[in-house]
């Protein structure tokens, strides 16, 4: 199972007139990964999962799953399963012919009630078969969704969006529940999502798109910690940005932006001289009263597990996550408050403006 | 009639439903004013037939006319062939309406777009202008015949029952078409995705869940054409060649026999199918549209695959060429001698003081009842979707019931009741506005309670919550927010007015001819080139009115 490449896309374009919807796009796919493709709306992760799915032509390039090419098949042809955002379910049909359908278009008899009812097990709507979708809920209708792909054994699941349509609190218990279908199956899924939390939490890998181009593929942690680009840096995530240069300060190297001076490791630049910018998330600064780098207080935001302070140091706002804020002192508008900046290479970055 | 008095109609009217409903005198005022004219103008006529039918109104309670309905085989023939010709009618139109569907919601090429527009043609003519350019082509002395003369043999003859079909399919088409073209515009592509990625080729995505999801869609249609089809008048009267046909027959009951009451048992046997189809629609039909739960707007179509295109778009082309050259034909026949005879061109056709004349009154009439129609409907519309009235459900049933009564019923029912005391309008310019109006208030209506639906109760509650009564709520928040609808209510019933024919047949006199009876009247005469010239000129009218609206729609940014 183990296969390298499983799913390939190669110099993949598609084009809506004018617009570039996928723009040279080459990503490899392993067998049992879970890659997410996040960006903004219009950012081309949708067009891209369709163009997968052969509901778009892509106007060139190649898409190879598992050793065949299937970018010239129509989607029947293709091996591949997808959830559709509002899921699809045939409104006339009970959730069991929903099912049944893939296996009647596909002629396979042999067995045609017992995969069925497996494929229901697996989403735990065994005892729901005779309902019409209009009678489940909104999370129900979603796993029939899923069932009704995973009957035909798909090489790969593509899911377009699935959680966007479903309370806050059920998308959480269904991100979980999609990951352990994958885990228990080693399914191959690829994720559309705009919400760059859920794609975190649920996925192997992550592609940022803009633009129609991937901005970043990686692991959620790299793509976290070390976002390629400015784009990447603030549509996962929040972020400071401070521009300015190392110097040398009290035999130390330092960060110098201006107001704030901060000692930072070797990793970070070796250009003297030179100005370049750092990426610092909320939560890697610390409030610290013996810090010697001061600001005002302008506003903070409880948020339940962490309060966000707003903090102006001379030109420069900061934005501050202190966590579990019950016994942290209260502070209050105007106040000033010394903050610590974090020093070590893996949280500061280099940006591109 | 009185059984039907709005405080009856309401089971058990509790205390607070007519508290609530006083609460807003001038409201409740206007409601009843409403519901008076509702009953007097829609409800009671169509009673009066029903008595008719029975012999009473003016003499006792007899089965005499039934009993001679069953034993003439001519009504029974009426019967037979407005029921066989409707139920053909209904199914060709329903197949061409899904084919022209499919092909023009799934292509967006020039063509696509060029048959929406011709597929629609037909509802901007008076209903009968195919038996006309059928007679043109077909008729003994049609371009067709004569050239092709041999080739038909002695025994062709365009009239009778298969011309009325063949008038009747094209002229019923558009109401078949909007409906089922909507509900393919409407279906969710995704649902059409999934099947295709779960393994189903077109023919079977098409056979399996396009056309299961659009059966509410196309029996919705299919019941409409059917009852159109039924009450179709015209067409028997020009193309019909001495077949009886109910609602034709029934006419020339009243005008050429006086005999009302034979004339009333053909308009029970019009109206039971309407009335019955008509519950079925409001009652039944409403719960089962699964094809709109899952609208998308955001994807389009499935393409068509090649086979599909070929077939669907053969169709369609073969059609709307022959839509065209009815139009064609219409239009040629205005402009020379006599068309397929003498084809030299002329304009004397329209050098005719009395078509002019019968013009100006349907302008007029039109116009008038149009705005009633529209304004009334759209009021009513308002009032149904947020007040609280005793005997809402009957009052709604009733109103958008007078769409689908017959015209023909109608007219007869109008004639029975404002013929004599204490009204005498029969003749009057006001007995046809008032019938028209109340003939089209339910299309007003029901562009307002779909408004009504897209506009958002908080609205309304935040102009009560800044201070705003319920009637200035009403005249600056719900006025401008309907206007769109009020507009295309307008629109349609003018159209539909213009042309309308088998209602207003019963109520004019020499004085108060309209066009559209003027037309068919040279028709049935077969003075084709002056029908024609008349005909022409009638479009062209309702085509420059729907321009305006386009205008209009595109300077105010206003989608109408």
């Amino acid at each position: 199972m183990a296969k390298e490449h499983f799913l390939e896309l190669n110099n993949l374009y598609k084009y809506f007139d004018d617009v570039k919807a996928v723009d040279n796009i080459s990503i490899s796919i392993e067998a049992g990964e879970l890659v997410s493709f996040i960006g903004p709306s219009g950012c081309g992760k949708t067009t891209l999962l369709r163009t997968i799915g052969g509901f778009h032509k892509q106007d060139s390039g190649e898409i190879i799953l598992d050793g065949e090419r299937i970018d010239n098949l129509s989607p029947e042809k293709r091996s591949t399963g997808m959830v559709f955002q509002n899921y699809a379910l045939f409104p006339h049909m009970t959730v069991y012919e929903n099912v049944a359908y893939g296996l009647k278009q596909k002629k396979i008899k042999r067995d045609r009630h017992e995969h069925i009812m497996t494929a229901l097990e697996q989403v735990e709507l065994g005892e729901h078969a005779d309902r019409k979708p209009s009678e489940l809920s909104g999370g129900q209708q979603q796993r029939v969704a899923i069932a009704r792909c995973l009957v035909l054994k798909p090489k790969v699941l593509l899911l377009d969006e699935p959680l966007s349509n479903l309370d806050a609190n059920l998308r959480l218990v269904l991100r979980e529940e999609i990951r352990k279908i994958k885990d228990k199956l080693n399914l191959t899924v690829i994720f559309v999502t705009h919400d760059q939390e859920e794609a975190i939490s649920i996925s192997d890998r992550i592609a940022v798109l803009n633009g129609g181009s991937i901005q970043q593929l990686d692991k959620p942690d790299v793509i976290y910690n070390y976002p390629n680009n400015k784009f990447v840096s603030t549509f996962v995530g929040h972020a400071n940005f401070l521009t300015g240069k190392i110097v040398m300060a009290e035999g130390r190297r330092c960060f110098d932006a201006g107001i704030l001076r901060f000692p930072v490791d070797d990793s970070v630049s070796d250009t003297e001289n030179e100005e370049f910018t750092v990426l610092i998330r909320p939560e890697q600064i610390k409030i610290n009263e013996e810090s010697s780098i001061k600001g005002t207080l302008t506003n903070a935001v409880y948020n339940g597990n962490f309060t966000r302070y707003f903090i102006q140091v001379g030109e420069q706002e900061l934005m501050v996550d202190e966590f579990n804020p019950r016994d942290a002192i209260n502070y209050q508008k105007g106040d000033h408050i010394g903050v610590e900046l974090p020093s070590a290479p893996h949280t500061i970055h280099y940006t591109e403006f | 009639m009185e059984s039907v008095q709005p405080s009856n109609v309401q089971q058990k009217p509790s205390p607070g439903t007519w508290r609530r409903f006083w609460a807003e005198p001038w409201f409740a005022i206007l409601t009843i004013i409403l519901a008076l004219a509702i009953l007097l103008f829609i409800v009671a006529p169509v009673f009066a037939v029903l008595l008719k039918s029975f012999g009473l109104g003016t003499g006792s309670f007899t089965f005499e006319y039934y009993t001679k309905f069953f034993q003439e085989s001519y009504y029974l023939n009426a019967l037979y062939n407005s029921v066989m010709s409707s139920l053909i009618t209904t199914f060709v139109v329903v197949m061409l309406s899904v084919a022209v569907s499919l092909y023009v919601t799934r292509s967006n090429n020039f063509l696509a777009k060029s048959y929406k527009g011709i597929a629609l043609l037909p509802l901007v003519a008076p209903p009968f202008i195919f038996s006309l350019a059928l007679i043109i082509l077909f008729g003994r002395s049609g371009v067709v015949t004569n050239f092709f003369g041999d080739l038909f043999g002695p025994e062709f003859s365009i009239y009778g029952f298969w011309g009325v079909v063949l008038a009747q399919i094209i002229g019923y088409f558009p109401i078949g078409y909007m409906l089922i073209e909507s509900t393919f515009r409407n279906m969710n592509a995704n649902l059409e995705y999934a099947a295709q990625d779960l393994g189903a080729n077109q023919w079977k995505t098409l056979g399996g869940i396009t056309l299961p999801l659009a059966k509410s869609g196309i029996i919705k249609g299919a019941l409409l054409v059917f009852v159109m089809a039924l009450a179709d008048f015209s067409n028997p009267l020009i193309i019909g060649g001495g077949e009886s046909f109910l609602a034709s027959e029934a006419y020339l009951l009243v005008v050429g026999q006086q005999n009302l009451e034979q004339a009333a048992v053909l308009g029970v046997f019009l109206i039971l199918p309407s009335l019955i189809i008509f519950i079925f629609q409001t009652y039944i039909l409403k719960d089962s549209d699964i094809a709109t739960i899952s609208g998308d707007s955001g994807i389009a179509n499935v393409p068509l695959s090649k086979p599909v295109k070929a077939l669907v778009g053969t169709i369609s082309t073969i059609f709307s060429a022959f839509v065209l050259l009815m139009f064609v034909m219409v239009v040629l026949g205005a402009f020379v001698k006599i068309i397929g005879i003498n084809n030299t061109f002329t304009l004397d056709h329209f050098n005719n003081q009395t078509g002019w004349g019968s013009l100006y009154n349907s302008l007029l009439v039109s116009l008038i009842s149009a705005l009633l129609a529209a304004g009334l409907g759209i009021l009513q519309g308002f009032l149904f979707a947020r007040k609280v009235i005793p005997g809402k459900k009957m009052l709604e049933f009733l109103t958008l019931f007078g769409l689908a009564v017959p015209g023909t019923v109608m007219g007869i029912g109008y004639v029975l009741i404002f013929n004599g005391p204490p009204f005498f309008l029969t003749g009057t310019v006001l007995l046809l506005v008032l019938n028209m109006t109340f003939r089209k208030i339910g299309v007003g209506l029901e562009a307002a309670i779909s408004k009504m639906h897209q506009i958002d109760m908080s609205m309304e509650e935040a102009s009560n919550d800044l201070g705003a009564g319920p009637y200035k709520t009403f005249f600056k928040v719900i006025v401008p927010l309907l206007t769109p609808a009020f507009v295309a209510g307008f629109v349609y019933a003018f159209m539909t007015a213009m042309v309308s024919i088998s209602s207003v047949v019963f109520l004019i006199s020499p004085g108060t001819n309209l066009v559209a009876v003027y037309i068919l009247n040279l028709a049935e005469q077969g003075k084709v080139g002056l029908a024609s010239a008349m005909s022409f000129i009638m479009i062209v009218i309702v085509l420059m009115c729907l321009a305006l609206l386009k205008f209009i729609e595109r300077r105010t940014g206003v989608r109408i």
